[in-house]
């Protein structure tokens, strides 16, 4: 992962100045050593002219710009930001914070646990080798809809189904659970002036899971809240 | 532990990268007269007045030249209590990482007592690289007196 520029390579003498506009790629490519870097910007003697290019002085007027830019005060939502996953369920968009998410992965079997099915929990698992519990959101949440089953979605739904991993520690532990989605929207971040109260009218299992809600592309998404969901996961699984 | 890097004279050095807030270029510091030589300036970064500390002169002897390339990295430290401090250094060839598990070998830190911000010397990927520790780098009286916390006043 690291980029080790200098020492590594060994010294390559410019056959010209500016060798790769004449002998190199952007040239008639008949530089020997591109045999052995097949790219000009691999090759030592474009790094050298490139840390030279930089060693100069800056042009007049750019660090004035910048300064300018770093005059001014940071803004103030910076820190206040969350970022959540959003994803989609049925037609409910819905977000959990990503700070409880390990991984998303595509939809893969579930295998069902007999005399269990049609609860909310959906089966088992394979995740990276471990069997988890996989569950159905929608029964959790209450959401009108069958249990979610990868892989039978009917024909040109939009989006693809996922599998969202979630963690918490707990007393006794480190809890992992799967959850099956319709579509999963990526990775968002969210100022907190953004996030409106639930309206107090609404009471679905969702609702009371739900910490907040904020617009996303003319859409209203649901910021669930990690510490309701995880009861409430743990709670269906128990009765 | 993942490391920044980055040269002075030629041999190169590392801080933390989780005290990093930014890489910014070499912008221009309105010098303090009076200060320690290392001291370059104060400049305004994000609405904050920032000293700008210079390896060149705090590691070896010249200021390092003012450059395209030359960066200013802008860390955290905690000194003096709780509050987050800011400190800007100045540095050449800010253009790599790396992490201390790779080290292959390392030795723990001399002990000089001019230079207390020097650590370890660890060799990683081919690179003998020194530790510095930004927490020391300005003597406890020259940080009081020159960091502001973040909110403003100090």
């Amino acid at each position: 992962m690291t980029a080790m520029p200098r020492e590594p390579a060994p010294a390559i003498a410019a056959p010209m100045p500016e060798c790769w506009r004449i002998i190199g790629v952007h040239g008639d490519r008949s530089c020997p050593e591109l045999q052995t870097f097949v790219h000009c910007r691999n090759c030592p003697v474009l790094a050298d002219a490139a840390r030279t290019f930089f060693d100069r002085a800056a042009p007049e007027g750019y660090l004035d710009s910048w300064r300018t830019i770093l005059e001014e005060p940071a803004e103030a939502t910076e820190a206040a930001d969350t970022s959540v996953l959003v994803f989609r369920l049925q037609s409910e968009w819905l977000s959990l914070p990503t700070s409880a998410l390990v991984e998303v992965t595509p939809a893969r079997t579930i295998h069902t646990v007999p005399h269990r099915s049609g609860t909310s929990l959906a089966g088992l698992v394979n995740i990276r080798g471990q069997l988890q519990l996989c569950m159905s959101l929608h029964a959790v949440l209450g959401l009108p809809g069958g249990p979610h089953r990868p892989g039978m979605e009917r024909e040109g739904e939009a989006g693809l189904p996922r599998l969202i991993v979630l963690e918490r520690e707990s007393p006794s532990g480190t809890e992992r659970w799967v959850v099956g989605v319709d579509e999963v929207a990526g990775v968002h971040r969210v100022g907190r002036a953004d996030l409106r109260p639930v309206p107090s009218t609404v009471s679905q299992a969702a609702a009371r899971c739900s910490s907040a809600l904020f617009g996303w592309q003319q859409r209203t998404v649901a910021l669930l809240d990690e510490v309701r969901l995880f009861e409430a996961l743990a709670n269906s699984v128990s009765s | 532990m993942q490391l920044l890097t980055f040269t002075v004279a030629g041999q190169t050095y590392a801080i933390e990268s989780r005290r990093v807030i930014e890489v910014l270029p070499l912008v221009p510091a309105r010098p303090i007269p009076h200060a320690p030589p290392y001291v370059r300036g104060i400049f305004t970064y994000r609405g904050q007045l920032m000293p700008l500390v210079d390896m060149g002169i705090r590691l070896t002897d010249g200021p390092l030249k003012e450059r395209l390339s030359t960066r200013v990295i802008v860390v955290e430290i905690t000194s003096h209590g709780e509050s987050l401090r800011r400190l800007g250094i100045v540095a050449e060839n800010v253009i790599s990482i790396c992490s201390t598990d790779d080290a292959e070998a390392s030795l723990p830190p001399l002990d000089f007592h001019d230079a207390p911000f020097l650590g370890d010397i660890l060799r990683i990927g081919g690179r003998t690289i020194q530790m510095v520790d930004v927490e020391r780098l300005l003597p406890a009286d020259v940080s009081a007196t020159l960091i502001a916390t973040p909110g403003g006043r100090s």
